[in-house]
């Protein structure tokens, strides 16, 4: 059974955002719209002397149960069998009554455009991958911080990253019981979780009111 | 229709780092860029710069066509004319004004020299006749550089981080988003390498997070830990002795009467002025180098090998055959102590001390403790640091932008000296690409090329800042390039650039001379250079700046202020000849325009020719005149037309058929030449062991900076508080309580560019203003809120010296520093009635004055001034509204071809 699944190297993240106009530029998303965001994990104790600030890129986290998949009433969010969790014709959400999937996501990761009424979120670049390539963030990480594969495959690099890491590869919110697919690897300092994520990237806010 | 896809290869040029790219364009119009492998001389990735080039080649914001105003100054009243109109009319003015006023009344700002615009913009102002072009930027930017040239005699190579180091120490670099690329390549040697790091920021970015130790320091107050660093290597003898001794002026005697280096000629009638005197220990009484004869008293002469590496140099070859010149078992020089000499003739007897005895002078009272109350860096991080480079094999020292202060020269020698001390200089680590004469220069380098330095002596002189600052000015370039014939092959890495404040007193007063044209090539410059408040009231007065000429590629501020507007290409619509920043490589690279140039877009070098050949009507002068002086590799002092081909691609054909044999379409098509018959040179590093020497007066490293001394300056390294401090100035510190830091960057943009590109500008749309928390309650305010960063109003800052701006504590950042994350910030989605697009609303510029600067080389105090903070109230919002609206995002949407063409 093959699951294939993200894996980020926060010890390696830099805050390039590279990965965030790759993304744009892949998905021609809407304004405001990032599939993919850097987030600050903020140190606010204004500690200088041992910071505990890292930067953690956000995206769609291809549950093993997603809950927008089983909010959305049209049917529009779907698991592939291969662990994708993909959005298809969005033309039925146009007169969907309110935002259940966005409501339904604990990673905030879906972005809505809202002058369209019309949701949109990573797909793992699905069309890539099925033609044999990679997410469109991956090699566009100046960093190679993100890993994409199929993480029931023990020999693939990403399940095996994953196990060397061990106590220090994680999952948001794991209490959530959704099985995120995106594992963050991060050594170098406390993992906060979604704890004080700040991203000073552009939302429309006006479409957001 | 049928769809015709090309893939061209060609370098961004979005940035200095010039990646190599594949265009892929579709029926002539530009889709994407992606990145290519190092066949088509590429890194594998291209940044956020690249990926969003289509945007701005067809941005709403490109000028399209000759504009000529039609208003007053930034009303946006525009008339679209021809070419030809332009630059006749623009020729007329400046000869009727050169007429007038001189010449020297035309001022060139400075730019990032990234597309050929450099030594172009050089030869505009040799044409004109004016020593004035390159001010402002260079003397924050290039000037680490080629400042080494007084100690080295040649630069040291930009410090890149790629460099198989043991340790890296950085000083206010944020690679991670000035240049992405290059940030991703540096963490890969460091975990090639184990390479320790250890950054000196008052906000730890991405680089100080990564880091071992995060220095977190007060702004323009680097000098002061250097100087502790200094006195651990000395006090603790853990510098290298060996190359202090024998390649550095270290054991110089330096004469306690009158502070000189102690020469021959001072102590034996008829002795040579070129040799100098050292206490010989081994003899107990005085020794000797001789940099004519290249020599230590009681070894061998190198002056023959010395002389045939000279004449293979001017032959494109080279030899990797050690100097004989060694220092012989029979001269062991002192580098401490106190000697007595007796001068010869009168015979007075004067006290000696070795060049590092003064050195420890200087720094012995900046113990850890006196540094860590100056620089606020806790004084166990200055000792771990102390204790680092004291064990380090090799080092890399990445000074970045915090020399932007007013004691910057002194810091520059502390860093050199840095370096001697640990012995990385012309290493891995700290490379030197070009030593004469052991690198042969077998193209032309830009400076060389831009005939900059072909003006009569007494024209050069009369460079604004030539006698206020003897470093950065011209000075000492007239002293430094009696030293060797090599130039930079950067146009702009040189020490001959008026200075900003002189330029600017100079318009405001007419002292020494009145100044009233400016011309601008592709340069923002009133977004990039301080004081705007002081420029404004210029740019508003006709009778003081008679004439303001702009060639870019977006309707900027600067050019809104203009009263004729060019339009220049891209680097997507220009071939390249690539220049490289610092190094004389002698594999010249090519690349190919992608797209035809947009609507009447022109190259720089256009422009200059068609004034060169109109002015050329009117006086053959214009056109005609001494190429260079004597001293130069090329051209020198020939006499010679200045403009020898219409277009730039003509120009460079020339230049490929002269010194690579093959015209320039096949360049083109080849991607990388070498000239034929030359050596690319012996091993990159220790090239001083070759020639025996290094290209200096000395025939040292100048520890002792002997241009310092000739020009009246501190010759070994001084603290000097910043000009504009909680310590220096107490009194304006109660209301101005914060150090105001300007040199972060936000990831993506370039200086004042892109702010207009939407996959830029979604993933920053604002300026952060870091603070620290404790820092930011004092003033009222946290996280998110929108504040005014308001500087003192002195020095003609007032009424432009506050700004808005968004409070972060993204970054961990020293208590009592205020840092904004980006300068020359404007707002292209607000219209020109709005304030210039934005041009005053978060241009960090407006608080920066330039009144105080560093003795030595101009520099301003641009990343350590006083700000306070305070917060922006409702009525600043709804006037001001910050936030970008989706409609304006949207309207920066690319052009279709039929927009364009409308």
């Amino acid at each position: 059974m093959t699951r294939l699944g993200f894996v980020v190297n926060l010890d390696a993240c830099c805050d390039h955002r590279g990965c965030m106009t790759a993304c744009m530029r892949k998905n021609g998303s809407f304004p405001g719209a990032h599939f993919i965001e850097t987030y600050t994990a903020m140190d606010t104790s204004g500690d200088i002397d041992n910071p505990g600030t890292y930067f953690i890129p956000i995206m769609c986290q291809h549950c093993d149960r997603p809950s927008c998949a089983s909010a959305c009433p049209h049917g529009v969010i779907r698991k592939r069998d291969d662990g994708l969790v993909v959005m298809g014709d969005t033309d039925p959400c146009v007169g969907c009554d309110g935002t259940p999937c966005l409501d339904a996501c604990p990673y905030d990761a879906i972005e809505f455009d809202r002058k369209e009424h019309r949701p949109g979120k990573c797909d793992g670049c699905a069309d890539l991958v099925d033609a044999g390539g990679m997410p469109e963030c991956v090699p566009n990480c100046f960093m190679g911080a993100i890993a994409f594969g199929d993480m029931e495959d023990e020999a693939s690099v990403v399940s095996q990253v994953v196990g060397q890491y061990g106590a220090n590869a994680y999952r948001l919110k794991p209490e959530t019981g959704n099985g995120p697919g995106v594992r963050y690897l991060l050594s170098r300092r406390p993992w906060r979780d979604m704890e004080g994520l700040y991203s000073p990237a552009w939302d429309d806010p006006q479409g957001q009111q | 229709m049928e769809q015709r896809t090309e893939k061209i290869f060609s370098g961004c040029r979005s940035c200095h780092v010039n990646c190599g790219v594949e265009c892929t364009v579709v029926n002539g119009r530009l889709e994407r860029v992606d990145p290519t492998g190092p066949e088509h001389l590429g890194v594998g990735q291209v940044c956020l710069r690249g990926m969003a080039a289509p945007q701005f080649a067809y941005t709403p914001t490109r000028l399209r066509y000759p504009l000529k105003r039609a208003g007053k100054r930034g009303e946006g009243k525009w008339e679209r004319i021809s070419w030809d109109q332009a630059v006749d009319e623009i020729a007329r003015k400046i000869h009727e004004m050169s007429e007038q006023y001189g010449p020297e009344t035309f001022v060139l700002p400075g730019r990032t020299g990234r597309h050929d615009m450099g030594w172009i913009a050089h030869r505009i102002a040799r044409t004109i006749g004016t020593p004035n072009n390159y001010y402002g930027a260079i003397q924050v930017c290039l000037l680490p550089q080629f400042h080494g040239c007084v100690h080295f005699g040649s630069q040291l190579a930009q410090p890149t981080g790629m460099t198989p180091a043991d340790l890296r120490v950085c000083v206010g670099v944020e690679r991670a988003y000035s240049h992405p690329i290059v940030s991703g390549a540096e963490h890969a040697m460091q975990q090639a390498f184990h390479g320790k790091w250890v950054v000196f920021d008052p906000v730890a970015g991405p680089f100080a997070l990564h880091a071992d130790v995060w220095c977190p320091v007060r702004p323009g107050t680097d000098l002061a830990w250097c100087m502790a660093m200094i006195r651990h290597l000395v006090e603790t003898q853990t510098y290298r002795e060996d190359f202090v001794t024998r390649w550095t002026n270290a054991p110089f005697l330096v004469r306690e009467d009158n502070g000189d280096l102690l020469r021959e000629s001072d102590v034996v009638v008829g002795g040579s002025p070129n040799r100098y005197m050292v206490w010989n220990r081994a003899a107990d009484g005085l020794g000797w180098w001789d940099n004519d004869e290249v020599q230590w008293e009681g070894g061998a002469s190198g002056r023959a090998h010395y002389d045939r590496l000279v004449e293979l140099f001017y032959q494109n070859k080279t030899s990797d055959e050690p100097s004989p010149a060694v220092m012989p078992d029979t001269m062991r020089p002192a580098l401490r102590g106190t000697y007595t000499v007796e001068l010869a003739g009168s015979g007075y007897r004067i006290e000696c001390k070795p060049v590092l005895e003064k050195l420890w002078e200087n720094v012995e009272p900046w113990t850890f403790e006196r540094a860590a109350e100056v620089t606020w860096v806790p004084e166990e991080k200055l000792r771990q640091v102390a204790q680092m480079i004291s064990e380090a094999n090799m080092i890399d020292f990445m000074e970045g932008s915090e020399y932007m202060a007013t004691n910057a020269s002194q810091y520059l020698n502390s860093m050199s000296i840095l370096k001697m001390l640990t012995g990385n200089v012309d290493n891995p680590a700290a490379e030197m690409d070009q030593l004469y004469p052991v690198t042969p220069m077998a193209f032309p380098g830009e400076f060389d090329i831009s005939y900059a330095d072909g003006l009569p002596i007494e024209q050069k002189r009369k460079r604004l800042g030539y006698f206020e600052h003897r470093i950065g000015c011209g000075y000492s370039w007239e002293e430094w390039s009696q030293w060797q014939p090599l130039r930079p092959e950067n146009a702009d890495g040189v020490l001959c650039f008026p200075d900003v404040g002189c330029v600017l007193e100079a318009a405001e007063t007419g002292r020494p001379y009145e100044v009233h044209g400016i011309i601008a090539i592709s340069s923002n410059w009133l977004m990039h250079d301080p004081s705007t408040a002081r420029w404004m009231r210029l740019l508003e007065d006709e009778d003081k700046i008679k004439l303001h000429v702009v060639t870019d590629l977006v309707m900027t501020p600067t050019a809104e202020m203009a009263d004729y507007v060019l339009p220049a290409q891209t680097w997507m619509e220009r071939n390249y000849l690539a220049w490289s920043v610092a190094a004389a490589d002698p594999t010249k690279k090519f690349y190919r325009r992608a797209i035809q140039p947009i609507c009447e877009a022109r190259h720089d070098y256009e422009f200059g020719a068609a004034l060169a050949k109109r002015l050329e009507e009117v006086d053959p002068r214009y056109n005609n005149g001494l190429l260079n002086p004597g001293t130069s590799r090329f051209y020198a002092g020939e006499h010679g037309r200045f403009w020898v081909a219409d277009t730039i691609d003509e120009q460079r054909d020339i230049l490929c058929r002269e010194y690579l044999d093959k015209p320039l379409e096949e360049c083109l098509e080849l991607g990388a030449v070498s000239p034929p018959g030359v050596d690319v040179g012996p091993a990159r590093h220790d090239k001083y062991l070759i020639s025996g020497k290094f290209p200096t007066d000395t025939g040292k490293c100048n520890m002792f900076s002997t241009l310092h001394y000739k020009a009246g300056y501190a010759p070994l390294p001084v603290y000097d508080e910043p000009a504009e401090s909680p310590v220096s100035r107490p009194e304006v510190a109660e209301d101005y309580p914060y150090v105001l830091a300007t040199g972060k960057r936000q990831a993506g943009f370039f200086h004042s560019e892109f702010r207009q590109l939407p996959w830029m500008r979604e993933v920053n749309p604002v300026p952060e203003v870091f603070m620290n928390p404790a820092t930011a309650a004092e003033c009222g305010v946290t996280h998110g809120d929108w504040v005014w960063v308001e500087a003192p109003p002195s020095h003609g800052r007032a009424p432009l010296n506050k700004i808005m701006g968004q409070v972060s504590f993204r970054l961990p950042s020293i208590p009592g520093v205020v840092t904004y994350s980006q300068h020359a910030w404007w707002r292209p989605e607000k219209s020109v009635e709005d304030d210039l697009h934005g041009a005053f609303e978060w241009n960090v510029e407006g608080l920066c004055e330039c009144v105080n600067s560093a003795p030595e080389t101009g520099t301003p105090g641009l990343r350590s001034q006083l700000c306070k903070v305070y917060p922006c109230t409702e009525e600043d919002m709804e006037k001001y509204r910050p936030m970008i609206t989706r409609e304006q995002m949207e309207a920066f949407a690319p052009m279709t071809e039929e927009e364009m063409n409308r």
